[in-house]
């Protein structure tokens, strides 16, 4: 009976214990550190591009992309040429043997 | 100044604001944070994080609550969440632990003890935030903004977005929480 009394105010002195609480000051520079801070994050935002491309990962994925995009238009490019060149080819070839005269026997087709 | 002109100042992005923003609030943003982390360096982060946020978002306060409570918002959930993720990291050390890679200790919160509170209570003050710690969020958030904070429960259910009624529950259940953690810790010394 005794002990429960002492437990109980036990409980009620520690439930009371923040009476009285002041207020805790922060550090002596946290407003310089803050301004410290906006400042940075200011400064990194202004050159968001740069910082990233600076990056090994991303630096060596952008260089590979450019690499792969110059592969695609040489290879198109040399394709459409060869193309242009085979049918120019084709064009001579046919213009030397009158390929391209329609005859007789492409019009008067026998029924 | 009054807090109208310091917003507009604020919003108008004028150079002087900022800091005079940050005299004014710094005590109950870093204090607010304190209460829920319990931990001055850490809190002191949070409430840098708090005031980054209020600078990059000041465009976006209407003026519909006072300042203070607003401020109150953004700190609650910044600690909020930082106690969370602290949490997060408790557990995956506990579970590491398991699995034989011992950094438990690591997180182990020590004590804490509040630089505000008087000498002859610290002691049992550390008891009361250790107990503090285990309560829910909500209960957590009002009786701290109560007890430590000073706040009346309508400013309470306000920062909070909610009733008295809820707020007064919050807090009878946060004590009735409380006794019995008192009562198991004292029991078992």
């Amino acid at each position: 009976m005794r002990d429960e009394q002492k437990l109980r105010e036990e409980i009620e002195a520690t439930l009371n214990s923040l009476e009285g609480i002041q207020c805790a000051e922060p550090s002596y520079y946290f407003k310089s550190k803050l301004i410290t801070r906006l400042e940075n994050k200011t400064a990194k935002k202004s050159s968001w591009l740069f910082p990233h491309l600076a990056r090994p990962s991303i630096a060596i994925a952008v260089l590979l992309v450019f690499l792969i995009l110059n592969v695609v238009t040489i290879s198109s490019l040399l394709r459409q040429k060869n193309q242009r060149a085979s049918s120019t080819e084709l064009q001579s070839f046919a213009q030397e043997y009158n390929l391209g005269t329609t005859t007789l026997y492409d019009t008067n087709t026998i029924k | 100044m009054s807090e109208s002109i310091l917003i507009e100042a604020l919003q108008g992005r004028e150079r002087s604001a900022f800091p005079r923003l940050v005299s004014s609030y710094q005590k109950m943003v870093f204090n607010t944070a304190l209460g829920i982390i319990q931990n001055k360096e850490e809190a002191e982060d949070v409430a840098q994080e708090v005031f980054v946020q209020v600078y990059e978002s000041i465009g976006q306060f209407k003026g519909e609550s006072k300042l203070s409570t607003w401020l109150y918002r953004i700190t609650l959930t910044k600690a909020l969440d930082w106690q969370r993720k602290k949490n997060r990291k408790k557990r995956f050390a506990i579970v590491k632990s398991l699995f034989g890679v011992n950094d438990e200790l690591q997180y182990d919160q020590p004590d804490f003890e509040h630089p505000g509170i008087l000498m002859e209570n610290k002691e049992r003050s550390v008891i009361l935030f250790k107990a503090i710690n285990t309560l829910p969020e909500n209960q957590k958030v009002a009786f701290l903004l109560h007890k430590v904070e000073g706040q009346s429960h309508q400013e309470i259910a306000d920062i909070m977005q909610t009733t008295v009624g809820a707020v007064e529950s919050y807090l009878h259940r946060a004590k009735q929480h409380l006794r019995k953690s008192l009562a198991g810790y004292y029991k078992n010394l």
